[in-house]
Parts: structure tokens; C-alpha cells; sequence
């Protein structure tokens, strides 16, 4: 196919290429909220997805240099689909979406970062998770007939990766300029920097969560614990008082262990709750078998970084059902 | 140790304790007829101020029984730690008299005197407790027919700020005790004292009628021992705690001032409050908790340390330095005069740290 032929095939592809790619983007997006629900959804992509056909003449240059004998199919990234996310965790859950939806299309692994550097470990470049996806049947979308076997090229990119393709990828090696050496080490040097930081990144959230998993898993425990004398005043986890309590002693919380915390509070406080259940105060609150622990095995911390002044007296009082003289 | 764990009050009274009479005999106690009917939250705001003055990390001490002889503080409080009510308000009323007569001629003002009876740990030992309350104003705010007032109030007494009161905690701490002739064995139970006077040299003194005349107690016994219990201890945990070298010569000379100062008890809450952060402060608590140390506090003597608490050694020079040295090792240090006016030092050991 002469380029003129193609030229001329590719601008009558447009409005089905165009539907395609955002087909393609309306499917993952739909089926990504209903996956991880409308509160995660809405700050899951950093950049609004989007889509967008090759330029004619991007597509010509690119035929000329590749050479292909059967551009019309060879060429997949005629249009091409880009998801932003923030975390490399993230990738995998657009990629799962994807792969999913092989009712509408087939999908093909087109580039994958991890393999690629399983193959060159000392070398840091461009990444970028790419698939081909293509329809497939005939679809109309919005009006628009789009025939089977159309291919997208999809990119799924964390924010990081996104930034260092935006210099890297397109001011340098799609440049065309010859590149110094130095240039090319600088650029090397923070792509490592970006991998770093993105592992750093995920190690946080998963500490987040691993804490937000320790504090609901106290809240629940607490408010079974506490039905036993009385009904709370407020669940653990609506009450922000003993989410502030529980987060400000997660440190110590690690050493501990419902058994004992249960076993302190029957043999020094049972008696003391029951008159308070009901109550406001921390008394009628679950999260006061926690402070009780608390109190017997660590006074000094616990009374050093008692996140609340208009429970001190409570703390007292605590304190009081166990000898101890808090100054 | 005092262990104030699962403290339950079970029986109050309270008596007028008057100024000495005007013939200089002492006052006639009144009062104490009845059983006080305290509400729960009476009951939870006395056993705070006791727990407060007594319990772990408190300023309250140890005092060992010195009279044991029937009619003493003792004899009379052993025997009232059980027993039917009528029993506790006769010797409850005993007790006021004796405090009554203790404080002859003291020229003190009229206060109340609390009688607590009750249990404390899991165990529940019985325990009696005396509380003199010194009386004190106070303001009240009050609302009447839509208009603020406020109201001046009189004679009320254990506020938590003032602390102006002193109590003497008789316990028993065997299961079963043993009174041959009705006559009961200081070994079987123990006193603890908080007077707030007892805290610094200057006023203690004036807590003698107290703990000395009513309690018939003493305080110095087991003060030496504990002192240097407390010294050495205080010494292994520094050294051993892994500090900084100029963490631990400042531990040393905190422990050798504390232990020099005013103060006449010295307390292990009190000492890591004043001189580390809270991390090496639980962990110093916790450390003299497995020595077996008090968690309150102790009556000091440094009979038995006294060599070890001597000052730095101070070389000062004309031009003003001042170069120390520890008070053990006199001879460390030696200081060449050199002709031109200046000193040549030779110490052993290298430089580790300077401020």
C-alpha cells in the first residue's frame, strides 16, 4: 500500500478510530468504578483518562520507518487509549479491568515493565504498562460503525512513570536530536529515583493499611468486648474519641493481645464500667477496656500522650481502680 | 509494695476535730456517731485522692510501726479493720481522740478527720485509712430565679489542688492474721503515710504529731537501706540502660543533687519525671519495679551514701577555667605550673564529648 493509498485510508478511518478509543476508555472506566466502588473511583485517576488518534502524518513517518507490508493492521497504535493512576499497585487493577472485558475484545500484553527489566536489571528507562486490545465484532458506538479487528493501543502508567515519559520519552528519544551521553545518565538517574519512590510510596499505603486494619479490627473487637456490660454510647469506629485514643497508642497496641486486655479489665475495672455504661463519658465508651490496659502496663506513656484533656479526669479515675497515682 | 489495685470503700465516718480547748487540753472530738452515706461518685473522688497520695508513682512512703502497744494507732486500727459497724464507729472515735491529743499544743486549726474502712486487692485485705483534711474556702457559682450568684463556701475540704491533707494507711497483708490476746502483730500488716509536708526538709518537722505522735510510726528504719537501695539501683540502670556517655555523667550528677537536695523522700516517678523523656522513663520504672523497689516513694537517708555523693572536684584557674573532676578519683587529674604562666594538665583517657 503506497502511502497516498494509505494517507487516504486512514482519514476515513478517523471517526471509527476516534469511537473506538473512546469506547474502549468508557468500558474500563464504567466497569473500574462498579470493581472498586464510587468513593475509591473518583480520585483513582490522576490524569482524566483519554484517547486519541495517530496523526496522519506521525502514522506515514512511522510506516516509512517500520516498513510494514500491511500498515492498515500492522499499525496498532492508530489510536491509542492512556490511564493515569497513582501507584504501581494501581496498574494491575486497570489491567485486570481490561483483561476482564474479553466479551468486547481480545488483549495483548504489548510492553510490561517488569519483564523488561527482568531482562536489563542495571538499566532504568521508560515504563509503561501498553496492551492492544481490538473489538471483536462490528460495534456501532454513538452513531459510529466500528469494524472488527480495529486495535487501540492502551497505556496504564503510574503518575511517576507519566512524568518521566512527558520528558524522557517524548522531548528525548522521540527527539530525533542527538542525545549526549551525560543526558541520557541524568535521565537513567531519575527514572531509578521514580522506581524508588514509587516503592516507597507503595510500602506507605500498605503501612496505612495495615494500620487502618489494626484500629477497625480494635474498634470491633472493643464493642463486643463492651456488650457484654452495656450497650455503648457510640460504636468505635463512629466515635472519634476512641479513634484518636487507639491511633495515638498503636505503637504500644502491637504488644498487646485481646486475652490480656480482657483478663486486666475483669479483674480491676468490671465493676467500675457497668455504673458508667450508657454514659458520655469514657466510661460509656468501648475503647475504656482498652485504657485500662493501657494504664497497668504503660502509666508513663499513656498518661505523657493522653490525646484527650476533657477525659484527664476519666483517665483518673482509671488510673484510681489501679493503684496508680498519675502525676 | 503498696498495691492499691481493686480499691472498694465500704464504711465512712467523719469527725469535727477543734482547735485545743481553752485550758490548753486538746480538743473534744465531734461527730463520728453515724455511718456517712457517700454517693458513688463521693466514694470515687475519696479513693482517687487516696490512690493520688499513695499509689504507685505517688508521693506517699512506707513508715514502719513503732508502737505496737494496746491503746496504739495500731492495736486500735488492726482491730477495727473488721468487725461490725458499731465496732468501726467505737474505734473510729478512738482514733479522733488520739489525733485530738496527738496535736495538743501544735496550735493547728480545726480540720476533720475521715475514717475509711474498706478492701483493696484482688485479695481483698482490709484496710483502714485516716484522713486529716485541713478546711479550706472555696467559691461556687449558682443559678437562682434566672440571675448568677456566687456563693462563698466554708469548710470544705480534700479539694485535689491544694492537697492539704495527710492520711495514714493501715493495711493488712496476710490472709489470716494471728492476735493472741487480742493483741495483733505489726508484721502481719503496714502503714503508709502521705502528709505533704513530708516531701521537703523544712516542713517535716511539723508532720512529726502525725505520723510520729498519732500513727506512732516511724520513718527513718528502713530509710538508709532503701536510700542506697535507690542510689545503686538508680546507678546500674544508667550504666547500663546503653546511654550516651554525656547522657549518663548527666544521669550520675542528677542523682548525686537529687539525692544532696532539700527533698525528704526520693521516688523513683519523680526522679525519671525530672530527668529523662518518657521512653527511658518507662523504662526505668520498669526496671526498679523487677529490683523491687517501691513504686511510691521513700524517706530519705543518705547515712549509707554519703561518701558516694560528695561534689566534683573543682580545679579552677587564673583565667578563669574550671576543669572538674569525679569525687571518687581525687588524684586523676595532674597539673604542671609551667614557667610562662601557663598549666600543663595530664589526664588519663581521651577527649569524648565537650558541651
Amino acid at each position: 500500500m503506497n502511502d497516498a493509498d494509505f494517507a487516504a485510508w486512514l482519514a476515513a478511518q478517523q471517526p471509527g478510530l476516534s469511537a473506538f478509543g473512546k469506547y474502549v476508555v468508557e468500558e474500563i472506566k464504567a466497569r473500574l468504578k462498579a470493581d472498586i466502588g464510587d468513593e475509591r473511583f473518583k480520585t483513582f485517576f490522576k490524569i482524566e483518562p483519554n484517547f486519541r488518534p495517530k496523526e496522519i502524518g506521525s502514522a506515514l513517518s512511522k510506516k516509512s520507518i517500520k516498513k510494514y507490508p500491511e500498515p492498515c493492521y500492522q499499525m496498532t497504535d492508530l489510536v491509542g487509549a492512556r490511564f493515569v493512576v497513582l501507584l504501581r499497585s494501581d496498574i494491575s487493577i486497570v489491567e485486570r479491568v481490561l483483561i476482564n472485558c474479553d466479551s468486547l475484545w481480545t488483549s495483548r500484553r504489548d510492553r510490561e515493565p517488569k519483564a523488561e527489566s527482568d531482562k536489563t536489571p542495571d538499566a532504568f528507562r521508560y515504563q509503561s504498562v501498553h496492551y492492544i486490545v481490538r473489538n471483536i465484532a462490528d460495534v456501532f458506538f454513538e452513531g459510529t460503525f466500528i469494524p472488527a479487528e480495529t486495535a487501540c493501543e492502551v497505556q496504564i502508567r503510574t503518575l511517576l512513570q507519566h512524568a518521566y515519559a512527558e520528558l524522557g520519552h517524548d522531548r528525548i528519544y522521540k527527539s530525533g536530536a542527538v542525545v549526549p551521553p551525560s543526558v541520557h545518565r541524568i535521565v537513567a538517574r531519575s527514572m531509578a529515583l521514580m522506581e524508588t519512590t514509587d516503592h516507597l510510596f507503595c510500602e506507605a499505603v500498605e503501612e496505612l493499611e495495615r494500620v487502618n486494619k489494626d484500629l477497625a479490627k480494635w474498634c470491633s473487637w472493643l464493642d463486643d468486648a463492651y456488650s457484654a456490660i452495656g450497650a455503648p454510647s457510640l460504636l468505635s469506629l463512629d466515635d472519634d474519641d476512641a479513634i484518636k485514643i487507639i491511633e495515638t497508642y498503636l505503637g504500644i497496641l502491637l504488644t498487646a493481645d485481646t486475652i490480656a486486655v480482657m483478663d486486666n479489665f475483669e479483674r480491676f475495672a468490671a465493676a467500675s464500667v457497668k455504673g458508667g455504661a450508657g454514659s458520655d463519658d469514657l466510661f460509656g465508651r468501648p475503647v475504656v477496656i482498652l485504657v485500662y490496659w493501657l494504664i497497668h502496663k504503660h502509666p508513663i506513656e499513656t498518661a505523657a500522650a493522653w490525646p484527650l484533656p476533657k477525659f484527664r479526669p476519666d483517665l483518673e479515675a482509671v488510673a484510681a481502680d489501679l493503684g496508680v497515682a498519675l502525676s | 509494695m503498696l498495691d492499691l489495685t481493686n480499691l472498694a470503700i465500704q464504711r465512712v465516718t467523719v469527725f469535727h476535730i477543734p482547735e485545743d480547748q481553752p485550758t490548753k487540753a486538746p480538743g473534744i472530738p465531734t461527730g463520728g456517731q453515724t455511718l456517712v452515706q457517700l454517693s458513688q461518685q463521693g466514694k470515687d473522688m475519696l479513693k482517687m485522692r487516696m490512690v493520688k497520695a499513695l499509689g504507685a508513682q505517688s508521693h506517699g512512703i512506707e513508715v514502719s510501726i513503732d508502737d505496737v502497744t494496746p491503746p496504739s494507732f495500731f492495736q486500735q486500727g488492726a482491730a477495727s479493720l473488721v468487725g461490725n459497724d458499731a465496732a468501726f464507729l467505737t474505734g473510729a472515735g478512738v482514733l479522733a481522740t488520739m489525733l485530738a491529743k496527738a496535736q495538743n499544743n501544735v496550735s493547728l486549726k480545726a480540720s476533720k478527720l475521715v475514717v475509711v474502712g474498706g478492701t483493696v486487692t484482688a485479695h481483698a485485705r482490709p484496710f483502714l485509712a485516716v484522713v486529716k483534711a485541713e478546711l479550706q474556702d472555696a467559691l461556687s457559682e449558682r443559678t437562682a430565679a434566672n440571675a448568677q450568684a456566687i456563693d462563698h463556701l466554708k469548710n470544705i475540704f480534700m479539694t485535689e489542688s491544694q492537697r492539704l491533707y495527710k492520711i495514714g494507711f493501715l493495711q493488712r497483708t496476710v490472709g489470716a492474721v494471728t492476735h493472741p490476746h487480742g493483741v495483733y502483730d505489726s508484721n502481719q500488716h503496714s502503714v503508709h503515710l502521705f502528709d505533704h509536708l513530708m516531701t521537703a526538709l523544712e516542713t517535716r518537722s511539723a508532720a512529726h504529731y502525725f505520723y510520729s505522735g498519732f500513727l506512732g510510726c516511724q520513718t527513718a528504719t528502713s530509710a538508709r537501706s532503701r536510700t542506697r537501695d535507690f542510689y545503686n539501683q538508680t546507678m546500674e540502670f544508667i550504666n547500663t540502660a546503653g546511654f550516651p556517655d554525656v547522657k549518663r555523667y548527666d544521669l550520675f550528677d542528677a542523682l548525686r543533687a537529687d539525692l544532696r537536695s532539700n527533698s525528704a523522700t526520693i521516688s523513683v516517678g519523680d526522679f525519671g519525671a525530672a530527668h529523662m523523656n518518657v521512653p527511658d522513663r518507662a523504662a526505668y520504672t520498669g526496671f526498679m519495679a523487677g529490683k523491687m523497689f517501691p513504686t511510691n516513694a521513700v524517706a530519705k537517708d543518705t547515712e549509707f551514701v554519703k561518701s558516694k555523693l560528695r561534689r566534683r572536684r573543682k580545679i579552677l584557674f587564673t583565667s578563669g577555667i574550671t576543669v572538674t573532676t569525679p569525687p571518687d578519683d581525687l588524684n586523676l587529674i595532674r597539673v604542671v605550673t609551667n614557667n610562662d604562666g601557663s598549666s600543663t594538665l595530664h589526664i588519663p583517657g581521651t577527649e569524648s564529648s565537650r558541651e
